[in-house]
């Protein structure tokens, strides 16, 4: 632990410290309701879970810096610094559980709310530490706090990195994950530099380079998350019901029930109904043109290519599911293109589409 | 402990510097996102980013001369600079308003006169400053163009409905907390009998103006968008439809309220008794249940190609009649505009709509007086 006689903070460095370190506690906040907006009008699904558990990180590093602020600049015994400190860290572990715990209720690690129980154990032992051991529980907060954060944090985002892999099209968020990851890095590397044994050994001044690196850890993750598609496209898995490949006639030449694959539904009876209301509506409009249907709980889209017509019943309208039928449309009539042209009749020649589908849609 | 109040404000002041920058690369930022749009309006997007970023300037200039430099002369000057800051940002604003969109707003000489009379008061400040008239000149014009604005938003809101017509009064709201953190931080403070406690005032003050700035990004953020002020124009024709019975009780074509000369062609069929346009839909609503096999929830849209189809439906599930609107572009407040139509209907022929007999005898000619209702409810 760092001498006392460098506590409370004084000298010229105070007020630029103090200003600086103010600065991050607001900016942090003020990310955490920005998020808060984005998402307080959307359905409590599984997928804004995530979110708002960021909304939860963000709350908790400002109010641990809230407590290191009252710590190091206004407790003048090392008993009281640890006091302060150690409330900081008990509503920081807390936060931490809650956290953890809206992570794990989307995506389970090795076992369902492993890490929420692990965490919630850590938080009960600082607990007893902090009314038996006091003096301990700054080393051991790297422990019970930083290490398992850290873990979790990276295996949720390399998970999440993997779901958002290339094949299905969503490069751009596998890039963004990787970019919020520099973010947390910048900000991890900033809040060591504040640390008591890195400015034991460099210096008041580094702490104020710590600081600015926190402030640019936090621009970078406010990029990425004001930047970030909604995280319920990474559930279309969910949200698709049926898909239907059809020629401009109307007649289905390849179908998928999603939700029930074994259930013979009649496809070429929806996929005739489809074509009624494209023909409806082609003659309101006088021209061709991309559709979509939607009321609450249902959407119906469609991609029109230069032979096929690509349909899919979803749940929900997600920009995914419109780019994954565009490519099924693009690969299917690449393959296909020869034989729609002088097409006899023959169903079983478009069999092999399933195959593409797999590629896409699994 | 110690403890210095200093060392609270200070912080939530630059922190409202910060926050000003903030709103100011946003709303310039949603100003370009809709300038290809070549809405008028927009500016006010404009005119809020220049406010603000001219503002935080300013405001930064304060503080500084306020809290960091002890040399009396050079106090004076960067206080000199930052309220001539302050008031060329409201000159902007003022400016800005005074183009062609805002002309039905605003009242044009009186801005002429406020820029004029604000800008030889910036040119007092700057170069021929005397202690003994101080900033009462500068105080009293930025006050009355700050008030102006202030007017010219309330029109604003008022023009607007829905959602964009909410995030106004939140901004409005906003903004009248904020200046009345400036006036706590800012102007008690210097109130003589009041000058023991200044630095209390300095502390409420700041956080204050950091309450009225988060209100303004509250409203700011995601912003509905601008084009939101021209949704009359994406309107394209009404039809009332009894969907039991198949057929059409009422239509309107809204290009008979703009001019011919100025209107596209439109996207669709736009002939008269064109009945594939209103009696298709009821189709269309029926075969998308059956073929999604959902019953509880009606169709709400139906966009295809270049136009979009808005659906409306009587509140009793087993619905008799249907509301359909026509759009170039599906927005907030058509849909809105659309509930209205519904409900001014349902209102309007209550009595009448229970007579199958005289409807269907009648129906050319007795729901044409809806015309007046329409025209009242796009006013």
């Amino acid at each position: 632990m760092l001498g006392q006689d460098l506590f409370p903070l004084t000298g010229p460095l105070r007020e630029p410290l103090i200003i600086i370190e103010w600065v991050i506690v607001f900016l942090f906040s003020e990310l955490a309701f920005l998020l808060y907006m984005r998402i307080k009008n959307k359905e409590t699904k599984l997928s804004n879970y995530i979110e708002k558990a960021s909304i939860l990180f963000l709350l908790a590093y400002s109010q641990m810096w809230v407590f290191y602020i009252v710590g190091d600049y206004y407790m003048q015994t090392q008993f009281s610094r640890l006091v302060v400190f150690n409330i900081g860290y008990i509503l920081r572990m807390i936060l931490a559980v809650i956290f953890i715990y809206q992570i794990e209720k989307f995506q389970i690690f090795f076992r369902k709310y492993m890490f929420t129980i692990i965490f919630s154990i850590f938080t009960l032992i600082s607990v007893v530490l902090f009314f038996t051991a006091i003096e301990y529980t700054q080393n051991a907060s790297v422990v019970l706090f930083w290490i398992p954060l850290l873990l979790i944090l990276l295996i949720y985002t390399m998970s999440l990195a993997k779901k958002t892999g290339e094949e299905q099209g969503m490069k751009f968020v596998k890039r963004k994950i990787y970019f919020s990851m520099l973010g947390v890095t910048i900000l991890i590397l900033g809040f060591g530099a504040t640390s008591d044994p890195i400015i034991s050994v460099l210096g008041l001044n580094f702490r104020i380079v710590g600081d600015i690196m926190q402030i640019i850890g936090i621009i970078v993750l406010s990029i990425f998350f004001i930047n970030l598609p909604s995280l319920s496209e990474q559930h279309w898995k969910n949200k698709i019901d049926k898909l239907f490949l059809m020629r401009a006639s109307g007649i289905c030449i390849y179908y998928k029930f999603f939700r029930d694959p074994s259930n013979n539904r009649q496809e070429q009876i929806i996929s005739g109904a489809i074509n009624t209301i494209k023909i409806i509506l082609k003659e309101i409009s006088q021209s061709e043109g991309e559709m979509v249907i939607e009321k609450e709980g249902k959407v119906l889209i469609t991609y029109q290519g230069k032979y096929i017509t690509g349909v899919i019943i979803a749940d929900q309208n997600l920009s995914s599911l419109n780019f994954m039928l565009k490519r099924l449309i693009e690969k299917v009539e690449f393959q296909y293109s020869n034989i729609i042209r002088d097409w006899d009749g023959a169903m079983e020649i478009f069999l092999p589409i399933d195959n593409i589908t797999q590629e896409i849609f699994f | 402990m110690l403890f210095s109040l200093r060392e609270l404000y200070l912080p939530a002041m630059v922190f409202s510097i910060i926050l000003d920058y903030q709103i100011a690369a946003y709303s310039f930022y949603l100003y370009r996102k809709h300038r290809k749009d070549k809405i008028g309006l927009n500016k006010f997007l404009l005119a809020f980013s220049s406010l603000f970023g001219i503002g935080a300037t300013s405001y930064l200039f304060l503080v500084i001369s306020s809290f960091y430099i002890n040399d009396g002369y050079l106090t004076e000057l960067l206080m000199r600079i930052g309220v001539s800051l302050l008031q060329s940002g409201i000159i902007v604003v003022l400016l800005i308003l005074l183009s062609k969109s805002f002309l039905t707003l605003v009242n044009s000489r009186f801005i002429k006169i406020i820029c004029a009379l604000s800008g030889i008061s910036v040119i007092y400040l700057l170069f021929f400053y005397v202690k003994s008239i101080g900033l009462f000149p500068n105080i009293l014009l930025g006050l009355i163009g700050g008030a102006y604005i202030l007017y010219v938003q309330t029109k604003l809101a008022k023009l607007t409905s829905g959602t964009v017509h909410s995030r106004l009064l939140i901004n409005l709201i906003g903004e009248i907390i904020f200046i009345t953190g400036l006036f706590l931080g800012s102007g008690l403070p210097y109130i003589p009998m009041l000058f023991d406690v200044k630095e209390i005032f300095y502390f409420v003050g700041s956080y204050v103006v950091i309450l009225g700035l988060l209100t303004i990004i509250y409203g700011t953020f995601k912003f509905p968008g601008v084009l939101e002020f021209n949704w009359k124009n994406n309107l394209l024709k009404l039809y009332i439809i009894d969907a039991r019975n198949l057929f059409e009780l009422y239509s309107y074509d809204f290009s008979k309220i703009r001019n011919f000369t100025e209107e596209p062609e439109p996207h669709y069929k736009n002939e008269e008794n064109n009945l594939i346009n209103s009696i298709g839909v009821v189709g269309i609503s029926d075969v998308f249940d059956r073929i999604t096999e959902t019953y509880q929830n009606r169709i709400k849209t139906i966009k295809y190609g270049n136009f979009t189809i808005l659906l409306e439906y009587e509140e009793d599930f087993k619905f008799q009649y249907l509301f359909v609107l026509f759009v170039n572009e599906n927005m907030k407040s058509l849909q809105l505009f659309l509930k209205k139509v519904k409900n001014q209907f349902l209102m309007s022929y209550k009595s009448l709509l229970t007579n199958i007999d005289i409807i269907e005898r009648f129906r050319e000619t007795t729901f044409s007086s809806f015309d007046m209702i329409l025209h009242k409810i796009l006013d």
